[in-house]
Protein backbone atom coordinates (compact mmCIF):
# COMPACT_ATOMS: atom_id res chain seq x y z
CA UNK A 1 0.00 0.00 0.00
CA UNK A 2 2.68 2.42 0.93
CA UNK A 3 4.70 1.39 -2.12
CA UNK A 4 1.81 2.18 -4.40
CA UNK A 5 1.27 5.54 -2.79
CA UNK A 6 4.89 6.45 -3.43
CA UNK A 7 4.65 5.34 -7.03
CA UNK A 8 1.83 7.77 -7.73
CA UNK A 9 4.10 10.65 -6.79
CA UNK A 10 6.74 9.69 -9.36
CA UNK A 11 7.67 12.56 -11.61
CA UNK A 12 7.01 12.48 -15.39
CA UNK A 13 5.12 14.21 -18.20
CA UNK A 14 1.37 14.18 -18.23
CA UNK A 15 -0.40 13.40 -21.49
CA UNK A 16 -1.45 17.04 -21.89
CA UNK A 17 2.11 18.28 -21.49
CA UNK A 18 3.32 15.81 -24.09
CA UNK A 19 0.58 16.77 -26.51
CA UNK A 20 1.33 20.48 -26.11
CA UNK A 21 5.05 19.89 -26.65
CA UNK A 22 4.47 17.79 -29.74
CA UNK A 23 1.99 20.23 -31.22
CA UNK A 24 4.34 23.20 -30.73
CA UNK A 25 7.17 21.24 -32.31
CA UNK A 26 5.11 20.18 -35.32
CA UNK A 27 3.64 23.65 -35.79
CA UNK A 28 7.10 25.17 -36.04
CA UNK A 29 8.18 22.39 -38.38
CA UNK A 30 5.15 23.02 -40.60
CA UNK A 31 5.93 26.73 -40.74
CA UNK A 32 9.46 26.01 -41.94
CA UNK A 33 8.18 23.55 -44.55
CA UNK A 34 5.61 26.06 -45.79
CA UNK A 35 8.29 28.70 -46.30
CA UNK A 36 10.50 26.24 -48.19
CA UNK A 37 7.76 24.99 -50.48
CA UNK A 38 6.51 28.48 -51.26
CA UNK A 39 10.07 29.33 -52.30
CA UNK A 40 10.13 26.47 -54.78
CA UNK A 41 6.63 27.27 -56.02
CA UNK A 42 7.46 30.91 -56.63
CA UNK A 43 10.57 29.97 -58.62
CA UNK A 44 8.37 27.84 -60.83
CA UNK A 45 5.83 30.62 -61.04
CA UNK A 46 8.53 33.05 -62.18
CA UNK A 47 9.45 30.74 -65.03
CA UNK A 48 5.87 30.34 -66.22
CA UNK A 49 5.17 34.04 -65.84
CA UNK A 50 8.19 34.88 -67.98
CA UNK A 51 6.91 32.61 -70.75
CA UNK A 52 3.40 34.02 -70.39
CA UNK A 53 4.52 37.63 -70.57
CA UNK A 54 6.39 37.09 -73.82
CA UNK A 55 3.40 35.29 -75.29
CA UNK A 56 1.16 38.18 -74.24
CA UNK A 57 3.52 40.66 -75.85
CA UNK A 58 3.45 38.58 -79.01
CA UNK A 59 -0.34 38.97 -79.21
CA UNK A 60 0.04 42.74 -79.17
CA UNK A 61 2.81 42.66 -81.77
CA UNK A 62 0.69 40.63 -84.20
CA UNK A 63 -2.10 43.19 -84.08
CA UNK A 64 0.35 46.07 -84.30
CA UNK A 65 2.00 44.48 -87.31
CA UNK A 66 -1.43 44.06 -88.93
CA UNK A 67 -2.20 47.73 -88.33
CA UNK A 68 1.07 48.85 -89.94
CA UNK A 69 0.79 46.48 -92.88
CA UNK A 70 -2.80 47.50 -93.59
CA UNK A 71 -2.10 51.20 -93.35
CA UNK A 72 1.09 51.00 -95.42
CA UNK A 73 0.08 48.65 -98.17
CA UNK A 74 -3.64 49.00 -98.78
CA UNK A 75 -3.87 49.50 -102.51
CA UNK A 76 -6.82 51.89 -102.35
CA UNK A 77 -5.78 54.33 -99.65
CA UNK A 78 -4.13 54.37 -96.26
CA UNK A 79 -7.37 55.48 -94.63
CA UNK A 80 -9.05 52.50 -96.19
CA UNK A 81 -6.29 50.34 -94.73
CA UNK A 82 -7.06 51.56 -91.24
CA UNK A 83 -10.77 50.95 -91.80
CA UNK A 84 -10.19 47.44 -93.14
CA UNK A 85 -7.99 46.71 -90.15
CA UNK A 86 -10.81 47.73 -87.82
CA UNK A 87 -13.42 45.81 -89.79
CA UNK A 88 -11.30 42.67 -89.60
CA UNK A 89 -10.97 42.95 -85.85
CA UNK A 90 -14.64 43.64 -85.20
CA UNK A 91 -15.57 40.94 -87.70
CA UNK A 92 -13.72 38.46 -85.52
CA UNK A 93 -15.64 39.61 -82.44
CA UNK A 94 -12.42 40.95 -80.91
CA UNK A 95 -14.34 43.59 -79.02
CA UNK A 96 -16.97 41.26 -77.60
CA UNK A 97 -15.92 37.68 -76.93
CA UNK A 98 -12.27 38.24 -77.77
CA UNK A 99 -10.27 36.67 -80.56
CA UNK A 100 -7.01 34.89 -81.22
CA UNK A 101 -4.44 35.13 -83.95
CA UNK A 102 -3.32 31.93 -85.63
CA UNK A 103 -0.04 32.46 -87.46
CA UNK A 104 0.18 28.85 -88.62
CA UNK A 105 -0.36 29.69 -92.28
CA UNK A 106 2.03 32.62 -92.20
CA UNK A 107 4.65 31.70 -94.79
CA UNK A 108 7.78 33.48 -93.64
CA UNK A 109 9.68 32.48 -96.75
CA UNK A 110 7.32 34.00 -99.27
CA UNK A 111 7.89 37.56 -100.37
CA UNK A 112 4.21 37.94 -101.17
CA UNK A 113 3.04 36.75 -97.81
CA UNK A 114 1.39 39.51 -95.84
CA UNK A 115 -0.04 39.28 -92.38
CA UNK A 116 -3.17 40.92 -93.77
CA UNK A 117 -4.05 37.64 -95.51
CA UNK A 118 -4.71 36.15 -92.11
CA UNK A 119 -7.88 36.96 -90.26
CA UNK A 120 -8.08 36.82 -86.49
CA UNK A 121 -10.47 34.13 -85.32
CA UNK A 122 -13.28 34.74 -82.87
CA UNK A 123 -12.92 32.79 -79.65
CA UNK A 124 -16.67 32.24 -79.36
CA UNK A 125 -16.71 31.22 -75.74
CA UNK A 126 -13.48 30.43 -73.95
CA UNK A 127 -10.42 30.97 -76.17
CA UNK A 128 -8.59 27.83 -77.30
CA UNK A 129 -5.47 26.76 -75.47
CA UNK A 130 -2.15 27.44 -77.09
CA UNK A 131 -0.48 24.31 -78.42
CA UNK A 132 3.21 23.61 -78.43
CA UNK A 133 5.30 21.94 -81.10
CA UNK A 134 8.09 20.11 -79.34
CA UNK A 135 10.04 19.74 -82.60
CA UNK A 136 10.38 23.40 -83.52
CA UNK A 137 9.56 24.87 -80.12
CA UNK A 138 6.72 26.95 -81.49
CA UNK A 139 3.56 27.96 -79.67
CA UNK A 140 0.51 28.06 -81.90
CA UNK A 141 -2.86 26.53 -82.67
CA UNK A 142 -2.03 23.34 -84.57
CA UNK A 143 -4.24 20.59 -83.18
CA UNK A 144 -1.54 17.96 -83.66
CA UNK A 145 0.75 19.70 -81.19
CA UNK A 146 0.82 19.04 -77.49
CA UNK A 147 -1.25 21.00 -74.99
CA UNK A 148 0.14 23.84 -72.92
CA UNK A 149 -1.27 25.55 -69.87
CA UNK A 150 -1.59 28.89 -71.65
CA UNK A 151 -4.62 30.54 -73.22
CA UNK A 152 -4.20 33.78 -75.11
CA UNK A 153 -7.08 36.14 -75.71
CA UNK A 154 -6.85 39.33 -77.72
CA UNK A 155 -9.55 41.91 -77.21
CA UNK A 156 -9.95 45.41 -78.56
CA UNK A 157 -11.73 48.52 -77.37
CA UNK A 158 -12.35 51.23 -79.97
CA UNK A 159 -11.71 54.69 -78.55
CA UNK A 160 -14.11 57.53 -79.41
CA UNK A 161 -13.05 59.40 -82.53
CA UNK A 162 -12.36 56.30 -84.56
CA UNK A 163 -8.62 56.88 -84.85
CA UNK A 164 -7.54 54.91 -81.84
CA UNK A 165 -8.01 51.39 -80.63
CA UNK A 166 -6.91 49.78 -77.41
CA UNK A 167 -5.54 46.26 -77.78
CA UNK A 168 -5.43 44.00 -74.76
CA UNK A 169 -3.65 40.68 -74.81
CA UNK A 170 -4.39 38.38 -71.91
CA UNK A 171 -2.51 35.16 -71.26
CA UNK A 172 -4.05 33.03 -68.53
CA UNK A 173 -2.92 29.77 -67.04
CA UNK A 174 -3.45 27.58 -64.03
CA UNK A 175 -0.58 26.38 -61.92
CA UNK A 176 -0.99 24.31 -58.80
CA UNK A 177 -4.29 25.38 -57.33
CA UNK A 178 -4.14 28.97 -58.53
CA UNK A 179 -5.09 30.56 -61.82
CA UNK A 180 -3.04 33.47 -63.05
CA UNK A 181 -3.24 36.04 -65.81
CA UNK A 182 -0.75 38.27 -67.53
CA UNK A 183 -2.40 41.28 -69.17
CA UNK A 184 -0.64 43.57 -71.62
CA UNK A 185 -2.33 46.42 -73.43
CA UNK A 186 -1.35 48.99 -75.99
CA UNK A 187 -3.15 51.80 -77.78
CA UNK A 188 -2.81 51.81 -81.55
CA UNK A 189 -3.45 54.93 -83.56
CA UNK A 190 -4.36 55.65 -87.13
CA UNK A 191 -1.12 57.37 -87.98
CA UNK A 192 -1.97 58.44 -91.54
CA UNK A 193 -3.72 61.64 -92.49
CA UNK B 1 25.95 5.66 5.42
CA UNK B 2 25.37 3.49 2.42
CA UNK B 3 21.63 4.14 2.37
CA UNK B 4 22.31 7.88 2.49
CA UNK B 5 24.35 7.75 -0.74
CA UNK B 6 21.73 5.67 -2.45
CA UNK B 7 19.03 8.15 -1.60
CA UNK B 8 20.91 11.01 -3.34
CA UNK B 9 19.05 12.30 -6.31
CA UNK B 10 20.61 12.45 -9.80
CA UNK B 11 20.68 10.80 -13.20
CA UNK B 12 21.85 7.29 -13.68
CA UNK B 13 24.38 6.63 -16.42
CA UNK B 14 21.64 4.95 -18.49
CA UNK B 15 19.41 8.01 -18.31
CA UNK B 16 22.28 10.29 -19.30
CA UNK B 17 23.22 8.08 -22.23
CA UNK B 18 19.69 7.88 -23.48
CA UNK B 19 19.20 11.61 -23.23
CA UNK B 20 22.48 12.33 -25.02
CA UNK B 21 21.62 9.82 -27.71
CA UNK B 22 18.22 11.39 -28.22
CA UNK B 23 19.78 14.84 -28.30
CA UNK B 24 22.31 13.80 -30.91
CA UNK B 25 19.68 12.16 -33.09
CA UNK B 26 17.42 15.18 -33.00
CA UNK B 27 20.28 17.60 -33.66
CA UNK B 28 21.50 15.49 -36.56
CA UNK B 29 18.05 15.44 -38.12
CA UNK B 30 17.69 19.15 -37.52
CA UNK B 31 21.08 19.94 -39.06
CA UNK B 32 20.23 17.80 -42.02
CA UNK B 33 16.98 19.64 -42.56
CA UNK B 34 18.71 22.98 -42.16
CA UNK B 35 21.45 22.12 -44.64
CA UNK B 36 18.86 20.82 -47.07
CA UNK B 37 16.88 24.01 -46.76
CA UNK B 38 20.02 26.01 -47.40
CA UNK B 39 20.84 23.93 -50.46
CA UNK B 40 17.33 24.35 -51.76
CA UNK B 41 17.52 28.06 -51.22
CA UNK B 42 20.79 28.27 -53.10
CA UNK B 43 19.36 26.28 -55.97
CA UNK B 44 16.31 28.46 -56.29
CA UNK B 45 18.47 31.57 -56.01
CA UNK B 46 20.69 30.32 -58.83
CA UNK B 47 17.62 29.46 -60.83
CA UNK B 48 16.22 32.93 -60.35
CA UNK B 49 19.34 34.75 -61.40
CA UNK B 50 19.56 32.57 -64.50
CA UNK B 51 15.91 33.27 -65.29
CA UNK B 52 16.69 36.96 -64.86
CA UNK B 53 19.53 36.62 -67.30
CA UNK B 54 17.37 34.76 -69.80
CA UNK B 55 14.71 37.42 -69.47
CA UNK B 56 17.33 40.08 -70.05
CA UNK B 57 18.65 38.37 -73.19
CA UNK B 58 15.13 37.98 -74.58
CA UNK B 59 14.27 41.57 -73.73
CA UNK B 60 17.53 42.84 -75.23
CA UNK B 61 16.91 40.99 -78.47
CA UNK B 62 13.26 41.97 -78.80
CA UNK B 63 13.81 45.58 -77.85
CA UNK B 64 16.69 46.13 -80.26
CA UNK B 65 14.96 44.32 -83.10
CA UNK B 66 11.78 46.29 -82.51
CA UNK B 67 13.64 49.56 -83.00
CA UNK B 68 15.92 48.18 -85.71
CA UNK B 69 15.42 47.87 -89.46
CA UNK B 70 16.80 46.18 -92.61
CA UNK B 71 16.66 42.65 -91.27
CA UNK B 72 18.81 39.94 -92.68
CA UNK B 73 18.05 36.45 -91.46
CA UNK B 74 21.00 34.09 -91.84
CA UNK B 75 19.69 30.82 -93.27
CA UNK B 76 20.44 27.27 -92.20
CA UNK B 77 22.88 26.61 -95.02
CA UNK B 78 24.58 29.99 -94.95
CA UNK B 79 28.26 30.02 -94.02
CA UNK B 80 29.40 31.27 -90.61
CA UNK B 81 29.47 35.05 -90.27
CA UNK B 82 33.00 36.24 -90.94
CA UNK B 83 32.46 39.67 -92.46
CA UNK B 84 29.73 42.03 -93.68
CA UNK B 85 29.84 40.45 -97.11
CA UNK B 86 29.83 36.82 -96.04
CA UNK B 87 26.92 36.29 -95.76
CA UNK B 88 25.69 39.54 -97.29
CA UNK B 89 24.33 41.18 -94.18
CA UNK B 90 23.33 44.36 -96.01
CA UNK B 91 20.64 42.61 -98.06
CA UNK B 92 17.22 42.17 -96.47
CA UNK B 93 16.41 38.49 -96.13
CA UNK B 94 13.27 36.77 -94.83
CA UNK B 95 13.28 33.24 -93.49
CA UNK B 96 11.23 30.66 -91.66
CA UNK B 97 14.08 29.58 -89.42
CA UNK B 98 17.48 31.15 -89.25
CA UNK B 99 20.34 30.78 -86.83
CA UNK B 100 21.28 34.45 -86.87
CA UNK B 101 19.74 37.85 -87.49
CA UNK B 102 21.58 40.97 -88.60
CA UNK B 103 19.88 44.35 -88.63
CA UNK B 104 20.44 48.09 -88.64
CA UNK B 105 20.46 49.31 -85.06
CA UNK B 106 18.04 52.15 -84.17
CA UNK B 107 20.77 54.80 -84.21
CA UNK B 108 22.87 53.11 -86.89
CA UNK B 109 23.86 54.67 -90.19
CA UNK B 110 21.76 53.11 -92.95
CA UNK B 111 24.46 53.50 -95.59
CA UNK B 112 27.06 51.83 -93.41
CA UNK B 113 26.68 48.06 -93.41
CA UNK B 114 29.53 47.52 -91.01
CA UNK B 115 27.53 48.74 -88.02
CA UNK B 116 24.77 46.15 -88.19
CA UNK B 117 23.88 44.36 -85.01
CA UNK B 118 24.10 40.58 -85.16
CA UNK B 119 22.58 38.02 -82.84
CA UNK B 120 23.32 34.36 -83.31
CA UNK B 121 23.14 31.02 -81.57
CA UNK B 122 26.29 28.94 -81.89
CA UNK B 123 26.48 25.16 -82.07
CA UNK B 124 27.02 24.86 -78.31
CA UNK B 125 23.76 26.69 -77.64
CA UNK B 126 25.07 30.06 -76.52
CA UNK B 127 23.68 33.37 -77.74
CA UNK B 128 26.20 35.86 -79.05
CA UNK B 129 25.84 39.48 -80.02
CA UNK B 130 28.01 41.81 -82.07
CA UNK B 131 27.27 45.51 -82.29
CA UNK B 132 29.80 46.45 -84.90
CA UNK B 133 31.92 44.96 -87.64
CA UNK B 134 34.23 43.48 -88.65
CA UNK B 135 32.32 40.38 -87.69
CA UNK B 136 35.23 38.30 -86.52
CA UNK B 137 35.04 35.97 -83.55
CA UNK B 138 36.33 38.62 -81.14
CA UNK B 139 33.53 41.03 -82.03
CA UNK B 140 30.91 38.72 -80.56
CA UNK B 141 30.02 38.81 -76.89
CA UNK B 142 28.41 35.87 -75.18
CA UNK B 143 25.02 36.84 -73.74
CA UNK B 144 23.86 33.69 -71.99
CA UNK B 145 25.62 32.08 -69.03
CA UNK B 146 27.17 28.62 -69.33
CA UNK B 147 24.27 27.05 -67.42
CA UNK B 148 21.89 27.92 -70.25
CA UNK B 149 21.97 25.83 -73.41
CA UNK B 150 19.70 26.79 -76.28
CA UNK B 151 18.65 23.63 -78.10
CA UNK B 152 16.64 25.34 -80.84
CA UNK B 153 19.36 25.76 -83.42
CA UNK B 154 17.27 28.08 -85.61
CA UNK B 155 15.39 30.38 -83.26
CA UNK B 156 14.72 33.32 -85.59
CA UNK B 157 12.08 33.86 -88.25
CA UNK B 158 11.69 37.03 -90.27
CA UNK B 159 8.64 37.98 -92.31
CA UNK B 160 8.61 40.79 -94.84
CA UNK B 161 12.23 41.86 -94.60
CA UNK B 162 12.23 43.60 -97.97
CA UNK B 163 11.28 47.19 -98.69
CA UNK B 164 9.13 48.71 -101.41
CA UNK B 165 6.94 47.30 -104.14
CA UNK B 166 8.40 43.80 -104.08
CA UNK B 167 7.35 43.38 -100.49
CA UNK B 168 4.13 44.50 -98.90
CA UNK B 169 4.58 43.55 -95.31
CA UNK B 170 5.82 45.40 -92.25
CA UNK B 171 8.71 43.28 -90.90
CA UNK B 172 7.73 40.80 -88.19
CA UNK B 173 10.43 38.88 -86.36
CA UNK B 174 9.75 35.75 -84.39
CA UNK B 175 12.11 34.56 -81.67
CA UNK B 176 11.85 31.09 -80.14
CA UNK B 177 14.22 30.18 -77.36
CA UNK B 178 14.03 26.53 -76.36
CA UNK B 179 16.63 25.01 -74.12
CA UNK B 180 17.68 23.84 -70.72
CA UNK B 181 19.10 25.34 -67.57
CA UNK B 182 21.52 23.01 -65.79
CA UNK B 183 22.45 23.76 -62.20
CA UNK B 184 24.37 21.07 -60.33
CA UNK B 185 22.92 18.20 -62.36
CA UNK B 186 19.38 19.51 -62.09
CA UNK B 187 18.08 20.16 -65.59
CA UNK B 188 15.18 22.57 -66.04
CA UNK B 189 13.74 22.95 -69.52
CA UNK B 190 12.33 26.23 -70.77
CA UNK B 191 10.62 27.44 -73.91
CA UNK B 192 10.06 31.12 -74.52
CA UNK B 193 8.56 32.61 -77.64
CA UNK B 194 7.78 36.12 -78.75
CA UNK B 195 7.37 38.14 -81.91
CA UNK B 196 8.28 41.73 -82.56
CA UNK B 197 6.95 44.09 -85.17
CA UNK B 198 9.40 46.63 -86.54
CA UNK B 199 8.53 50.08 -85.20
CA UNK B 200 10.10 52.08 -88.02
CA UNK B 201 7.71 52.37 -90.94
CA UNK B 202 8.73 49.98 -93.70
CA UNK B 203 9.24 52.39 -96.60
Amino acid sequence: MKYNFNKNFKKGFTLVETLVAISIFSASLLAVMAVLSSGIASTNYTKTKLTASYLAQEGIEFIRNMRDTYVLYDVTSAQNGWNTFNTKLTGASCQTTGCYFDDQSLDYNSRNQAITLITPVACGGPCPQLKYDSVTGKYGYNNLWQNTVFTRKISITPIAGGNEVKVTSTVSWTQGSGSYTEVFSENLFNWVE
Amino acid sequence: MRTAINKKRGYTIIETMISIALFIIIILAGMNALLNANLLHQKSQNMRSIMDNLSFVMEDMSRNMRTGSNFHCVLQNDPPITSTSSPVLSQPQSCTSGWAVAFEFASGVTSNYDDQWVYYVDNTGKIFRATTGPYVQAAFVQMTPDEVVITSAYPFSVLGAGVGSSDNQQPLIGIKLVGTITIKNVVTPFSIQTSVSQRVVDI
